[in-house]
């Protein structure tokens, strides 16, 4: 069993209180408590002989940003695959709300790299049931008007990233599950994103962002959940106050200098 | 169903565009059976062999070919899907890994049955057999053998598709299976050549389809599960 080190001890037994508490809600539908989008109950997951993620829990309600942050390896890339669906846990339950559709931007495009950005989004928008004018509007506001017609594979990685996120965003899914969403790209495309991620918290959707770039997503999070060895070590709570979500981000950064 | 019907036929379009984009597994498929037809029968008529003798080993060389140019040019039937992962965006986009799997099948059909067409069309004029009045029998024959040779390899390509050693793999888990397609097939070719229809009461066809049935059934149930990996 990994040891946490001694200045993440408090935290971590604030959020074992909290989250016990969380638990004992009774309003449950479809396996998943009213209001809550996504349920994570005691997650675990290994990869050969190494434990990637470890007794995960965390339950996630409508209009809320977590952060996940931790250094790589940390199990963050994973946990979001499993909630998911990409990757099925070994132990433990994850529960999404029934018909809730997710949007999840990872390491890859899930994009067709021969494929035009236009064609791309056009499938997409399709099975989404946006018409061809939202689609247009949806392609002006990612600044992929320019290089809609060029094949995924040659345009810019940053471009890439804005096609990937475009998509995943689409048709308002209700969770939204992004993998270092921001690391390529560039200011005007970041406050794009943080613009919409607003709009969906906002409508109720819930985003979980496993991030390192804490500089541009820290003021939009309502949570912030650090992550080592693929356990929880820190967590801000639900509805955290400000000071003490930055009290978290600070402990985080100060134990990674 | 209807909506079912729709994602499935959006994806069939999708896989058309994206195949007709690169044309690079067309472009093998096509090539590879035009050279090792012709090749096989530049071969054969070298050897001077006597017409009878060439009509009864005929269909074996054009089941020969057509199995393992397939098979081998079919490595990188599931790539598009695993590069970029654009599988996984579609499953949580609400497509399900039958539609996926069904559409793949229902374009590696098509290029299938036109490497058919095309290796009959070269292996004949080659080894002067004159196919003309088993066509017909030979197209069905053929749309068959295509329809259940994808529904097995675009099931393998997700599982050999992850291996650096994909282009081995592909016939290696393939060709075992589709044993009893071949024997069926050089059957059927046979009687229709030799006697100029099927025979009546050719277990041959049932064969095929009880395979094409298995094969598919096991491709929509398990397709999923295989490019996720």
């Amino acid at each position: 069993m990994q040891s946490y080190p001694e200045k993440w001890g408090e935290l971590s037994a604030s959020f074992h209180a909290m989250n016990s508490t969380t638990a004992e809600r009774d309003c449950s539908v479809e396996g998943c408590h009213v209001g809550t989008v996504v349920e994570v109950q005691g997650v675990s997951k290994r990869f050969g002989n190494q434990i990637v993620v470890r007794q995960f829990s965390m339950s996630c309600g409508s209009g809320e940003i977590v952060l996940v942050l931790g250094s790589n390896g940390a199990g963050k890339s994973t946990l979001l695959r499993m909630i998911a669906g990409l990757v099925t846990p070994d132990s433990g339950s994850i529960k999404v709300a029934s018909g809730q559709r997710i949007g999840f931007a990872g390491h890859y495009t899930c994009l067709y790299s021969r494929l035009s950005v236009n064609a791309n989004l056009s499938l997409y928008a399709t099975l989404a049931g946006i018409g061809q004018i939202e689609l247009a509007q949806i392609l002006r506001r990612w600044q992929l008007e320019e290089v809609q017609h060029k094949a995924v594979s040659d345009i810019s990685r940053g471009a890439q990233s804005k096609a990937s996120l475009a998509r995943a965003l689409m048709g308002n899914p209700k969770l939204l599950l992004l993998d270092e969403p921001s690391s390529n790209l560039d200011e005007e495309a970041t406050e794009v994103l943080c613009a919409v991620l607003s709009e969906r918290v906002a409508a109720g959707s819930v985003a979980i962002i496993a991030t390192h770039d804490l500089a541009r997503l820290q003021a939009l999070a309502t949570r912030v959940v650090v992550m080592q060895c693929g356990a929880i070590i820190a967590d801000s709570g639900l509805s955290s106050t400000r000071s003490s979500l930055d009290s978290v981000v600070e402990r985080y950064r100060k134990s990674n200098r | 169903m209807g909506r079912w019907l729709r994602v499935l036929r959006l994806l069939i379009s999708k896989e058309f565009a994206v195949e007709l984009r690169g044309k690079e597994y067309t472009t093998l498929l096509f090539c590879t059976t035009l050279v090792i037809g012709a090749l096989i029968g530049a071969g054969v008529s070298s050897a001077v062999l006597d017409a009878a003798t060439t009509t009864k080993i005929y269909p074996m060389l054009v089941w020969v070919v057509f199995l393992i140019t397939t098979t081998t040019s079919s490595a990188r039937a599931s790539e598009t899907e695993l590069d970029g992962r654009g599988f996984e965006g579609l499953l949580l986009a609400g497509v399900t890994g039958a539609q996926l799997y069904l559409s793949k099948v229902a374009v590696t059909t098509v290029m299938f049955f036109i490497t058919w067409v095309l290796l009959l069309a070269v292996t004949s004029a080659a080894l002067d057999q004159t196919l003309s009045p088993v066509y017909g029998t030979l197209l069905a024959l053929g749309a068959g053998a295509a329809l259940t040779l994808s529904a097995l390899v675009v099931l393998v390509s997700g599982v050999a598709g992850t291996s650096t050693l994909r282009g081995v793999l592909m016939p290696l888990l393939t060709l075992p299976l589709i044993f009893p397609l071949f024997f069926a097939g050089v059957e059927i070719t046979t009687e229709c050549l030799l006697y100029g229809a099927l025979t009546e009461g050719s277990i041959w066809p049932g064969v095929i389809t009880v395979l094409c049935a298995a094969f598919l059934l096991v491709g929509v149930n398990s397709y999923e599960a295989v490019v996720k990996g």
